[in-house]
C-alpha cells in the first residue's frame, strides 16, 4: 500500500529508532527490518535512509560506528542513544494519542466520536 | 576516491559503480566524509546484489536499487546537508569562518581589479606652473643661465675622465688635489688627519705645478664666462620632463660641472696669491658666491643645496685669503660689499615650493580622480613609479602585495591633507634657525606626523616613499647664513683694526661706524656670534649643536675619532677666526 508522502515523512525517523532501539543494526539491513516488522506496510526507500541516518546522526538521536565481525566485511552499525530513546518515547506517547483521537474520530475499534 | 581501491567496487555491476560515483561527485565535504559514505553504498549496494550470480540478473537488479535510490545528484546534495550537520560546533565554526575569510578575500580581489582599473586625470600641468613661477618678467638677455652653460662647456677637465683621474698618473705618493694614491699603486684613497689632502701650491713639485697652471690656463674662457654668468642680475631654467612624465622626471642641469669649476677657483685663488695678486683672489672668491647665490634662488631644492655649497666654498676662500695675505682697506671693502651684494634681498633660505608642486603632480598621475576620498591610489601606476625612484623593477610579490594592499591605502583626500600639512611644516621648521627649531619644539610634529605614516606604511605608500627629511636641508642653510654674516664681520674687523690700530671691544661698534650693517646671528643661540679680543687678535664663533659656549673650543682641538663637522662636535664650538690649522700643516708635523 502506499501511503501519502508527507503522512510518513514524520514518522519514518520514529520507525528507525524503534528498530535501532532492540539492537544495533547497518544501513541494508535497517531498511529489510523496517518492511518486515512492519508487515510489509511501510517501506523506506534507499534515497531516504541514509540521509535519515545521517540527519539522527547529527541531532545526536543515534551514533554510528565501522565494525568488523569475523567472516564479515567492515560495516557501519547504527545504535540509538539515550537522547534518541528519550525522543522515541515521547514520539510514542505522542503517537499513541494521535492514534486514540483518530480511531475515537474516525470510529475505528469501537470507539465512536461522541461515544466515549 | 577510496571506492577506486575497494576491491567490491570491481565486482558491482558498471551501473551501480557510476550511480555511486556520481553520488560521491555531490556529497563534498571532508575526504574522510565521502570515503564513509561511498563504503556504505559500496556495502549496501553489494549487500543487495548479493543473491544472484548472473550479469544479466544483476544488472537488473541493480537498476531496481537504483531507482529505488533515485536522483544520484539528489541523494548527494541530502547526504552532503545532513553531513555538514553531523559536524561538531566547532568545526562548523571553522567553516562558517573559512567562508567568510573566502568571501572577504573575492569581495577583496574584485575591489582590487576595479581599482587597478582606473584612470589618471592629469589636469594641471605642474611643469609648466614652475617655469611661470619661477621665469622673472625680464628679457632672456638678462639670464645668467646660456652663461653658465657656455662655462660647462668650456670646461676642461684636468685628467682625462675626470678630476681625480691624473693623480693615478703620477709616481709619487703624495697628495693631490683632494684624493690621495696609496703608494705603489694607481688607488685612490680618502684622506685621513695624517695625510694632507689640501696642497700648497708652493710646496708642489715642479712638475705638478706646471701641469696645474697649464690646466689653469686652459680654462680661462670656461671661467670668464662663469665669471659673466655670476654677474647677471637673474639666473632662470626652463625644466623639461622627457615624456609626459611629470615634475619628478624634471631633467636638472649638470651640476657637477658647476662644483668643478668652484674648485678650480680654489687652485686660482692658490695661485693669484702666490703670484701676489689678493685682488683677483678675492674676486674669483666672490665669483663663487655669486653664483651659489644664483643657484640658491632656484626652486629644485638639489640646485638650492649646490648653492649653498657654492655660496659656502666662496665664503671659506675670502677666510683663508684674510688668513693668508695682507689686504689693504680697499680690498677689504670691495670684498665684503662683493659678498654682501650677492644677497641684495638677504641670504636665501631653503624653498620647498618645487617640492610641494612635485608631490602634487604625482599625486594627479598615480590616483584617480574623483569618487570616494577624492580618488584611489592606482597600484600598478605606484608600482611603475616606484620602479622608476629605484631603476629596477618590482619584484612579483611586491607587485601582488602592493596590489592586495591597495584597498587599505589613503584616499587622494587624505593623502594630499597629509602631504600639505608635511610640507607646510617643513617650510615653517626650515625658516627657523637650529636654536628656535629646538625651542618651538616643531620637530615634536614632525615626529608625530612621521609617526602616522611609518606606523601605517600600507596606508600611506606614498607619503613614505615621497617624504624626505628636508630639515637638514633648512639647518644646512642656517650653517651657510652664519659663514656669510662671519665672513662679512671678519672682513668688517680687518677693516676696523687698519683704521684703528687694533680690534674693536665689541661687534656693536662696527654697527656705530658703519662697517657692518646687521651683527651676525649665531644658530644656534638667541644672539649673535660670540666676540672677543685676543691677544692682539679675535675669535669668532658660534655655540654650536651643543648650544654651550665652549670659550671658542675648535674641533682641531680634540683628538681625531672625537671630531664630528664642524657644527656637531660635542664639546666644541664652529670658531670662524683664527682659521683652523691647514690641514696641510698637521700632514706635514705627521710627516
Amino acid at each position: 500500500m502506499r501511503f501519502e508522502r508527507e503522512l510518513l515523512k514524520g514518522i519514518a525517523p520514529v520507525v528507525v529508532l524503534e528498530i535501532l532501539s532492540r539492537g544495533a543494526m547497518y544501513g541494508y539491513e535497517l531498511a529489510k527490518a523496517v518492511t518486515q516488522r512492519s508487515g510489509d506496510v511501510l517501506s523506506l526507500g534507499h534515497g531516504t535512509l541514509y540521509p535519515l541516518l545521517y540527519n539522527l546522526e547529527a541531532k545526536g538521536l543515534a551514533t554510528a560506528s565501522w565494525q568488523e565481525t569475523p567472516g564479515q566485511r567492515r560495516r557501519r552499525y547504527y545504535r540509538i542513544t539515550g537522547r534518541g530513546s528519550e525522543y522515541l518515547a515521547r514520539q510514542k506517547q505522542q503517537w499513541e494519542e494521535l492514534r486514540r483521537g483518530v480511531d475515537l474520530a474516525l470510529g475505528v475499534g469501537g470507539l465512536a466520536a461522541g461515544t466515549a | 576516491m577510496a571506492h577506486r581501491r575497494d576491491p567490491r567496487f570491481e565486482q558491482l555491476p558498471d551501473m551501480a559503480g557510476e550511480y555511486i560515483r556520481s553520488v560521491a561527485r555531490r556529497v563534498g565535504n571532508a575526504l574522510r566524509v565521502r570515503r564513509d559514505v561511498v563504503q556504505e553504498l559500496i556495502g549496501h549496494f553489494t549487500d543487495a546484489l548479493g543473491g544472484p550470480t548472473d550479469p544479466a540478473a544483476r544488472e537488473q537488479a541493480s537498476r531496481r536499487l537504483i531507482e529505488d535510490f533515485g536522483d544520484p545528484e539528489l541523494l548527494g546534495v541530502l547526504i552532503r546537508r545532513a553531513k555538514k550537520r553531523c559536524r561538531s560546533p566547532w568545526k562548523k565554526a571553522i567553516v562558517r569562518l573559512m567562508q567568510g575569510v573566502a568571501a572577504l578575500a573575492a569581495m577583496w580581489v574584485l575591489y582590487t581589479v576595479y581599482l587597478c582599473l582606473g584612470r589618471p586625470r592629469i589636469s594641471v600641468d605642474y611643469l609648466a606652473v614652475l617655469n611661470q613661477q619661477t621665469r622673472p618678467k625680464v628679457p632672456e638677455s638678462q639670464n645668467a643661465w646660456p652663461l653658465y652653460q657656455r662655462a660647462m662647456e668650456l670646461y676642461v677637465p684636468l685628467g682625462p675622465d675626470s678630476d681625480y683621474e691624473i693623480v693615478v698618473q703620477t709616481e709619487q705618493d703624495s697628495p693631490f688635489l683632494f684624493m690621495q694614491v696609496a703608494p705603489g699603486t694607481t688607488e685612490l684613497v680618502k684622506p685621513t688627519e695624517e695625510s694632507p689632502w689640501r696642497i700648497d701650491l708652493e710646496r708642489m713639485p715642479a712638475a705638478w705645478r706646471q701641469r696645474l697652471v697649464a690646466w689653469l690656463d686652459a680654462n680661462r674662457p670656461a671661467w670668464q664666462s662663469f665669471v659673466a654668468a655670476s654677474r647677471m642680475p637673474y639666473c632662470w631654467i626652463e625644466y623639461q620632463a622627457p615624456g609626459d612624465k611629470g615634475l619628478l622626471y624634471t631633467k636638472l642641469p649638470p651640476l657637477n660641472t658647476l662644483h668643478n669649476l668652484t674648485r678650480m677657483a680654489r687652485w686660482r685663488q692658490a695661485r693669484s696669491l702666490v703670484e701676489g695678486s689678493s685682488a683677483q683672489a678675492l674676486g674669483d672668491a666672490a665669483t663663487v658666491i655669486r653664483a651659489g647665490a644664483h643657484l640658491q634662488g632656484r626652486p629644485n631644492i638639489v640646485e638650492q643645496l649646490v648653492g649653498l655649497s657654492l655660496s659656502h666654498a666662496g665664503h671659506e676662500s675670502i677666510l683663508e685669503i684674510c688668513a693668508r695675505a695682507p689686504l689693504t682697506a680697499d680690498q677689504l671693502r670691495d670684498a665684503q660689499a662683493q659678498a654682501a651684494a650677492a644677497y641684495p634681498q638677504g641670504f636665501m633660505m631653503v624653498n620647498l615650493e618645487a617640492e610641494w608642486l612635485g608631490f602634487r603632480d604625482v599625486v594627479q598621475r598615480l590616483y584617480t580622480d574623483g569618487g570616494p576620498n577624492g580618488g584611489h591610489l592606482i597600484p600598478n601606476r605606484f608600482v611603475a613609479f616606484l620602479e622608476s625612484t629605484r631603476t629596477e623593477e618590482a619584484p612579483p610579490a611586491l607587485r601582488a602585495l602592493i596590489a592586495m594592499g591597495s584597498p587599505m591605502i589613503a584616499g587622494r583626500d587624505e593623502t594630499l591633507k597629509l602631504g600639505e600639512r608635511w610640507y607646510q611644516l617643513e617650510e615653517k621648521i626650515n625658516a627657523l634657525s637650529p636654536y628656535q627649531r629646538r625651542q618651538q619644539r616643531l620637530d615634536e610634529e614632525r615626529v608625530a606626523i612621521m609617526e602616522q605614516i611609518v606606523r601605517h606604511p600600507w596606508r600611506h605608500p606614498l607619503l613614505s616613499t615621497l617624504l624626505p627629511s628636508l630639515t637638514n636641508a633648512g639647518k644646512l642653510a642656517y650653517h651657510v647664513k652664519a659663514t656669510h654674516e662671519a665672513t662679512l664681520t671678519v672682513l668688517a674687523l680687518q677693516r676696523y683694526r687698519l683704521e684703528h690700530g687694533q680690534y674693536p671691544d665689541g661687534l656693536t661698534i662696527l654697527l656705530e661706524g658703519g662697517y657692518l650693517s646687521r651683527l651676525p646671528m649665531d644658530p644656534y643661540s638667541p644672539g649673535p656670534l660670540v666676540y672677543r679680543r685676543v691677544d692682539g687678535d679675535f675669535i669668532l664663533y658660534s655655540l654650536g649643536s651643543d648650544l654651550t659656549d665652549n670659550g671658542g673650543k675648535s674641533p682641531d682641538e680634540f683628538e681625531p675619532s672625537k671630531r664630528r663637522e664642524p657644527w656637531e662636535t660635542p664639546g666644541a664650538d664652529r670658531v670662524f677666526w683664527p682659521l683652523a690649522r691647514p690641514l696641510r700643516d698637521r700632514g706635514a708635523d705627521a710627516r
